[in-house]
């Protein structure tokens, strides 16, 4: 019997693999599991629920897209400092953090920084490795990718996937709590930047996505809930239940209508007429800016964590 | 002698695994990027109907979409699958918004959707006829 070369090689790869992987790895395994026996806990909700609600949260992405549409200039000032991530000692902190800095990364490669980019990078490695997280995450090709402008969308791919990749592998392995933190942070730390980016240039597209995200607040509510026994949720709980009485006096008005299909250049195009318009006061948007920024001042702090 | 063999049969066994995987898994729904940033990748992978099920089986996936936003939605059928076996449609909770299969019947690759209500949308695909299928499917979003 004669073995392809590709049979031969991966057959080679895995002998090196059993032969390699030895100790270190059976030791990181145990720890995993004993972590996960500390965290894993009985949710009121259905692994399947859990995955439907945590899917219902908005990408930050998109709303890096629109600031950078919206014209405004890139300030790295807003983002949570990167010296700040050698201070996040426990499980809790590291993981929300993890969930801001991935915004904050997102944010900085759609202003193509790619210098920031790789110093934020090396604080999400940092971030990743604590919570053992990172073998999801290609930090290699990122590098290699950060050093050609023109490999933007390959590292904005890479790095949502290796998100995406984190968040399913901790559910799968019942790290609920993690991932619904990384979560919680990476929209807060986009609320935040769109909140302070139309605080210093109002557009009508900003303003209304901030509203927009009431839509979206309850399931973020719903999430922190399910460990309320938890004293770092239940803190977190009250901290965001400021920002739903600053939610409550936004309205939401759906305007129903049809579809409209047509082809263009061979492409299918669907328009819908359907409309949702944000109602809101200034007063309101100025509490729920107020708010927000409180509380991720609070949430990235380095003290007491 | 016999823990050669083991290991032998353990590899080929993995071996095909990989193989058979490598036709749908792994193989990220990656277009067009010039045009498009890739949101979210989706494996697809549905056993045949079975018996006299109303409905095939499907996949379905939560999706947030935004006002102002033009979205591109895309399948790629696995090896053994043609474009047109894989059928990918967007709904608003209950409400249909479109398939890749237009009124007139002519499948698409993809479609764009231009979305003027921010919410909470699904990506449900199936295979036609109900057969057993894989492939991913993907959301991007116009530069």
């Amino acid at each position: 019997m004669r073995l392809s070369f590709k049979t031969s090689l991966i057959f080679t790869i895995i002998i090196g693999l059993i032969s390699c992987g030895g100790e270190d790895s059976s030791k990181d395994l145990d720890l995993l599991e004993n972590d996960n026996k500390a965290t894993k806990k009985e949710l009121s909700v259905s692994s399947e629920a859990l995955y439907e609600v945590i899917h219902q949260i908005p990408s930050p992405l998109e709303i890096s897209k629109l600031i950078e549409e919206s014209g405004a200039v890139y300030n790295e000032d807003m983002l949570n400092e990167v010296d700040n991530s050698e201070e996040y000692s426990n499980k809790y902190a590291q993981a929300l953090n993890l969930g801001v800095y991935g915004t904050d990364l997102g944010y900085i490669n759609m202003y193509t920084s790619y210098t920031s980019s790789l110093i934020f990078l090396g604080a999400i490695k940092d971030l990743a490795e604590d919570l053992r997280v990172s073998q999801f995450f290609d930090f290699t090709t990122i590098r290699r990718l950060a050093s050609n402008s023109e490999n933007i969308d390959s590292i904005l791919f890479i790095s949502t996937d290796g998100f995406d990749k984190m968040n399913d592998y901790l559910q799968s392995e019942g790290r609920d709590d993690v991932s619904i933190l990384m979560l919680v942070g990476g929209w807060l730390e986009a609320l935040y930047i769109l909140s302070q980016v139309n605080e210093a240039n109002p557009t009508p597209e900003l303003t209304e996505r901030i509203g927009e995200q009431k839509v979206f607040f309850d399931k973020i509510v719903f999430l922190v809930d399910l460990y309320k026994e938890d004293t770092y949720f239940k803190n977190l709980g009250r901290d965001l239940s400021q920002l739903k009485k600053a939610f409550s006096g936004v309205e939401v008005k759906i305007t129903e209508g049809e579809e409209i299909e047509k082809e263009v250049n061979g492409t299918l195009v669907i328009e819908s007429t359907s409309t949702s318009q944000i109602i809101m006061s200034e007063e309101v948007l100025a509490k729920i800016t107020s708010i927000t920024k409180d509380i991720r001042s609070t949430l990235i702090g380095t003290d007491e964590k | 002698m016999k823990n050669s063999i083991s290991l032998l049969v353990m590899t080929l066994a993995l071996v095909l695994n990989i193989e058979s995987n490598a036709q749908c898994n792994g193989n990220k729904c990656v277009q067009n990027l010039m045009k498009y940033t890739l949101l979210k990748s989706y494996d697809i992978n549905l056993p045949g109907r079975k018996g006299q099920m109303e409905r095939p089986p499907e996949s379905s996936f939560p999706v947030v979409l935004s006002k102002g936003t033009r979205y591109r939605i895309a399948g790629c059928p696995g090896q053994t699958a043609t474009p047109s076996d894989m059928i990918y449609a967007l709904y608003l909770g209950e409400k249909l918004i479109s398939t890749n299969k237009s009124k007139s019947g002519k499948t698409y690759a993809a479609f764009e959707f231009v979305c003027n209500e921010t919410g909470v949308y699904y990506l449900k695909a199936h295979f036609a006829a109900g057969t057993k299928g894989c492939g991913s499917a993907s959301l991007s979003m116009s530069k």
